[in-house]
């Protein structure tokens, strides 16, 4: 099932690339191809073939001419011009000045720097009229994905995989100390009666059932950095248990499906994220959380166990198989 | 009431931790477990389990990542909000509940962008905040923990949580009109 998902999802994403960046061409969305009329004024010399510049167009003419619809009446961007000959050279817009709409700053990112738009220049000697031609733009879209896929190989490692070292390192130390205490078990023990339902293959002792419920109360409470490494631990024990190393048991499915779709009491990351935002009331979504995520838990169990029987998935059950 | 639940939540996510990590050392202490040896026993697994987990991570996370920067997204949305808007769930959140499964940054990102441009506290802001607190990214979380333990076929795993999740917005959606409406 992986398979497919993962598959559709490079697929999807670089048929939407490609096709994207091929109508970005074909309508000539940026006007790569035409001559931009705008007006050049206050042009000063700094350097022999430097020049600084502020270059006016209409708002009207700006809005026919990449089909926008901005506000105003006149755009004003200060631009540097590099003048390759006596009335024609390189002119750069910086994105960062104030008044660059963002159709320019869209063309610079799809050019490839996003700090500056390029263009060619020709100036009419004897006025301030001039015309520009933007230089090419890039398979924009491609150029974004391949720099996504390399960036969140890099993601994966550095920022997730690396950092949970330590924080696995922690928690499966204090459960070894839970373990040993015999913690665990009491917590197993008392809350037997829902777990043997769950998880009949499970035997309530079984550590495999110590790392479930204590992930799970991370989930309920928020926690999340607590809840993968008990998650991942659960996992391994529930492995153990596994007959078929290759294929999930009914209890692994039971699991996960609960960690996905799991309770949450308190929603600490969407809460900071609200009083972030100036919100009057951060903790209001608490009730609606709590309710919905309750749904999603209960809709998981059921359908969980519901799919478990159909002779698709049966057929495949680690156990059963097993017993055979 | 709500401003003593919503005191009580806030002294359990700032207590819950510090309470475990002294709670289980002293009871280990107390029952005569050596509790130093025991936590480093336990901690030497930590990096063996969180590098096994990486060709995992790479994977999906690659994958993802190169949905969110396609922009197919939009072309989805364009799909299917003829749909919701049936069951009364606004267009702007729409992006929202495709992108929870998947990725919590990308999710995360969006519902701050809904924030910024209609308010936390406009009906959208509090519809994608508990959209956004009410499911997990399944992708993510099935593909890591099988990917640890070596399992490939998964049976029911995925399309269980993707009912839950469709479950859990549901009634994310049904609530919020209700609370919030």
């Amino acid at each position: 099932m992986l398979n497919y998902v993962w598959l559709a999802l490079i697929a999807i994403s670089i048929l939407v690339a490609a096709g994207t960046d091929l109508q970005t061409k074909l309508t000539d969305k940026y006007r790569e191809k035409e001559d931009i009329a705008v007006q050049l004024v206050n042009i000063e010399t700094t350097t022999a073939d430097n020049k600084t510049a502020l270059l006016k167009i209409p708002v009207a003419d700006f809005n026919r001419y990449y089909a926008q619809n901005l506000a105003g009446d006149t755009l004003r961007c200060a631009v540097q011009l590099l003048m390759l000959g006596e009335n024609h050279g390189r002119m750069t817009l910086n994105t960062a000045n104030a008044g660059v709409p963002d159709f320019w700053q869209a063309i610079a990112k799809a050019q490839g720097h996003p700090a500056e738009m390029r263009a060619r220049i020709v100036l009419h000697p004897g006025a301030t009229p001039a015309t520009f031609r933007i230089e090419k733009v890039g398979f924009e879209k491609l150029a974004a994905i391949t720099e996504a896929a390399f960036n969140f190989a890099k993601i994966a490692v550095m920022d997730i995989a690396l950092p949970l070292v330590g924080v696995m390192a922690m928690w499966l130390g204090i459960m070894k100390i839970a373990e040993q205490a015999g913690i665990i078990r009491l917590l197993a023990a008392a809350i037997a009666p829902i777990t043997r339902r769950l998880f009949p293959e499970v035997p309530t002792d079984h550590p495999a059932m110590g790392a479930m419920v204590l992930n799970i109360a991370a989930n309920w409470l928020g926690l999340s950095n607590a809840a993968t490494p008990f998650g991942l631990k659960a996992m391994e024990e529930l492995q153990n248990l596994n007959p078929k190393k290759d294929t999930a048991s009914n209890a692994m499915v039971m699991f996960l499906g609960i960690n996905t779709a799991s309770i949450t009491l308190i929603p600490a990351t969407i809460i900071g994220l609200r009083v972030a935002m100036k919100s009057t009331n951060p903790a209001e979504i608490i009730g609606t959380t709590i309710f919905a995520s309750t749904c999603a838990t209960m809709t998981a169990v059921i359908v969980v166990k519901l799919l478990g029987r159909l002779p698709a998935f049966r057929k495949d059950d680690p156990n059963r198989l097993a017993e055979s | 009431m709500s401003e003593f639940i919503r005191n009580l939540f806030e002294v359990i996510s700032v207590w819950a931790i510090p309470f475990l990590l002294l709670f289980i050392p002293v009871v280990g202490f107390i029952r005569k477990v050596k509790v130093y040896e025991n936590f480093v026993e336990g901690a030497k697994e930590g990096f063996q389990v969180a590098t096994r987990i990486i060709p995992f991570l790479v994977a999906i996370l690659v994958a993802i990542g190169m949905f969110r920067a396609s922009g197919a997204m939009d072309i989805f949305v364009k799909l299917i909000s003829p749909l919701t808007n049936l069951i009364g769930m606004p267009a702007e959140v729409l992006p929202v509940a495709l992108m929870r499964p998947l990725s919590g940054s990308g999710s995360m990102g969006l519902v701050t962008e809904l924030m910024k441009t209609h308010g936390p506290d406009s009906f959208i802001g509090r519809l994608a905040s508990t959209m956004y607190g009410s499911t997990e990214t399944t992708f993510y979380v099935l593909a890591v923990y099988f990917g640890s333990v070596a399992i490939s076929k998964t049976r029911h795993a995925l399309p269980s949580g993707l009912i839950a999740d469709f479950a859990g917005l549901l009634a994310a959606v049904l609530i919020c009109r209700l609370v919030f409406g």
